[in-house]
């Protein structure tokens, strides 16, 4: 059977494809970070979000003692302690060098007394807005002088998008934040209970986020609605395309031809179509987007063309059923 | 046309399903791309004016989160800012959230420094003891010559020219428009001092302040003299690297978002069209009657093009009255001008069935074999 409207399908196809490469990359990406383990800590993990009760919180030698106490009942447990405070940096506290393996682009890891001194000390972020400041001999963060150890890249696991820097923990100025612990110890209650008592309050957060926070993206709920939208309308012009071989449909079926071999003959002849629709659509869509998605999984890639072939598939089938055209009754041209 | 309005009512009444499917359908693309768009504008005017900018190293501060509650006013802190900003004249700084009470609806933003000469906005004509105020291309409220009473001075300054449209200033990194603002350019010592108190607006001069190409060993004594004598903590971020990476990836951002419901309004346009053919299929022994009644095709056509402009007219006032208040454009205004898109868009909807309706003998539809 031969199918006008090649073109059409192509072009179908191609638009198709690239709402789905939209729509699959974003819930592929959104998984990727809602099952994975924030800066590659263990499984075992937990966070906790600590804020003030009242503005302002604790300040000069009372947080001295307080980040003191903290950092001795990690190093006794050795436990890690990752804590992303509320400007552009990350405090760290490393007994085990749990980090010490992890390749840096320049430099040098923290050593272990540094995680035991009050000295501020830091690795940068590469192309960091405190990279180029590094660059230019003036590394300025909250309002002081910070020597740089180091300079780490995208594939570091402390990479974050919002922190351009990671220091010890020790020579922390605030203590509200998030604190990343890499085990649930005695020592993470005892911390817990300690800021506690200097007017802190606490709420644990899930470590891993998991699948169904999706559910609640406002963004992909928005675009399900776009892809129901594009699939009925896209229904619609197959349904359109379909009519005019209603006709020949039924020649088929006068000499023999099942609704099973119609379709199957219908779907062999507009297959190539939308493969090479959907493989255009695809091939631009992450051509144009090379650079923004560059930085996250490229699984999409596949499943999008999948997904978009098999999208295209189906709603042709749908429309050929609708259609009722296979089931024409004997002695009825149309 | 009133006729032809009650039958193009009548074909929604027939099958409300339809025209309210296809309004939804219409009401989530639309709404997402004129947002888009708009962000899209505002992404690339954005790019513009840092491109502009970018012979130029700026550098300017975000204050630690932490540590607000050690700020402090000092007159030192003071002197600093006058020092940098009037005297060596090393960066820009403004304040945005004053307020005049004889203008409480007039956005006011006052520039210091380098502010009129590194936007050029006008700080050419400048007399150096007379701050100069200049209107936004938009501010009607205010004329050429009109009196402004600012802070505690008795004498008032005169609005001396207009800013050309597009006018904006880069604020902590994002783009600001002056289109809507009455912009003064004027010396940090006199907004700390001859027309308002020292303490009054310090702290927003010294959170706005930008320092322009400065060496490292500058950088480092502002940032540490601020700490020092405010309690200050400030983290320099340079504006070359932060829109580098917060816009590139705001604009791939919102294309990325374009791209989906542009399709997606694609596809609606699509299925509208076929909607339509089918609508004129089912009503063709209809329009048969009333060509036969003594209705000329002008009317078939006319009907047709209603029941489009009602279709796509709802979903466009809906995202109008929620999307206009957000650019605080008042609906009325917003809605004569999208009004030449909507025609245009009722015309290339309607084009396709149009010319189905023109080249088919309505009259012989009556007579043919599906009757």
């Amino acid at each position: 059977m031969r199918i006008k409207h090649g073109g059409v399908f192509v072009l179908i196809s191609v638009f198709l494809s690239c709402a789905m490469a939209v729509f699959v990359s974003y819930i592929v990406i959104q998984l990727d970070r809602a099952l994975a383990a924030p800066f590659g800590l263990p499984a075992e993990s937990a966070t906790f979000r600590v804020r003030p009760r009242q503005m302002g919180g604790v300040r000069g030698e009372a947080l001295a003692n307080i980040v003191g106490q903290i950092a001795g009942l990690l190093q006794k447990e050795g436990t890690t302690l990752v804590y992303v405070d509320s400007d552009y940096g990350i405090g760290l506290q490393d007994p085990t060098g749990f980090f010490a393996s992890e390749p840096l682009a320049q430099g040098a890891y923290f050593t272990a007394e540094r995680f035991n001194s009050p000295d501020a000390i830091a690795l940068v972020r590469l192309n960091s807005p405190t990279y180029r400041m590094l660059m230019q001999g003036s590394t300025v963060v909250n309002g002081r002088v910070l020597p740089v150890q180091g300079v780490f890249g995208e594939g570091h696991p402390l990479y974050a998008p919002a922190q351009f820097y990671v220091y010890n923990f020790m020579s922390t100025t605030t203590i509200e934040g998030t604190y990343y612990f890499s085990r649930n110890s005695t020592a993470v209650r005892e911390i817990l209970t300690l800021l506690t008592s200097y007017g802190y309050t606490y709420n644990e957060v899930p470590f891993i986020q998991g699948a169904g926070s999706l559910l609640r993206d406002m963004y992909l709920v928005l675009m399900t609605a776009g892809i129901v939208f594009i699939g009925f309308n896209c229904f619609f012009a197959y349904f359109v395309i379909l009519s005019r071989h209603r006709a020949v449909f039924h020649i088929h079926r006068r000499f023999g031809a099942t609704p099973k071999a119609l379709l199957a003959k219908l779907l062999a002849a507009t297959f190539p179509s939308m493969c090479l629709g959907s493989l255009l659509g695809v091939t631009i869509f992450a051509m144009v987007f090379r650079d923004f998605l560059g930085r996250f999984t490229s699984a999409w890639v596949p499943i999008a063309f999948l997904a978009s072939v098999a999208v295209s598939a189906f709603l042709l089938v749908v429309t050929f059923l609708s259609q009722r055209s296979g089931g024409a009754k004997e002695g009825r041209l149309c | 046309m009133l006729t032809q309005l009650a039958f193009a009512l009548r074909d929604i009444r027939r099958n409300p399903i339809v025209y309210f499917f296809f309004v939804v359908q219409l009401l989530v693309p639309i709404f997402f791309v004129s947002v888009t768009l708009t962000f899209m504008a505002d992404s690339i005017r954005y790019i513009r004016r840092v491109h502009q900018v970018s012979d130029h190293e700026v550098v300017f501060f975000s204050p630690s989160i932490g540590a607000v509650q050690q700020w402090r006013f000092s007159r030192d802190a003071a002197a600093l800012l006058v020092e940098v900003l009037d005297e060596d004249r090393r960066g820009y700084s403004y304040i945005e959230n004053i307020a005049l009470r004889e203008h409480p609806n007039l956005n006011f933003v006052v520039g210091m420094g380098q502010f009129g000469e590194f936007f050029q906005l006008g700080s050419a004509t400048r007399e150096a003891t007379q701050p100069l105020v200049l209107i936004g291309h938009n501010v009607n409220a205010l004329e050429i010559g009109s009196p402004v009473r600012f802070g505690r001075s008795t004498t008032p300054l005169r609005v001396s020219d207009r800013l050309p449209p597009s006018s904006s200033f880069i604020a902590r990194g994002a783009l600001k428009s002056l289109d809507s603002s009455v912009l003064i350019l004027a010396e940090a010592e006199e907004m700390m001092g001859y027309f308002f108190y020292d303490f009054e607006y310090w702290v927003e001069i010294a959170k706005n302040t930008c320092l322009i190409d400065p060496t490292g060993s500058e950088l480092r004594t502002f940032v540490t003299r601020m700490l020092d004598e405010s309690g200050m903590a400030l983290n320099p971020l340079d504006l070359g690297t932060y829109a580098a990476h917060h816009h590139a990836g705001n604009f791939y951002g919102i294309l990325y978002f374009l791209v989906f419901f542009g399709i997606t309004l694609a596809f609606v346009v699509v299925g509208i069209v076929t909607n339509t053919l089918q609508l004129l299929d089912s009503r063709m022994a209809e329009y048969a009657i009333h060509l036969l009644s003594g209705a000329k095709m002008s009317h078939l056509y006319s009907r047709v093009v209603i029941y489009l402009l009602l279709l796509v007219s709802l979903p466009v006032i809906i995202v109008s009255a929620y999307v206009f208040p957000l650019f605080r454009i008042p609906l009325y205004t917003g809605l004569i001008r999208v009004l030449p898109l909507v025609v245009c868009v009722v015309a290339l909807l309607a084009s396709l069935p149009l010319l189905k309706l023109r080249s088919t003998d309505v009259v012989l539809h009556l007579r043919s074999d599906d009757q």
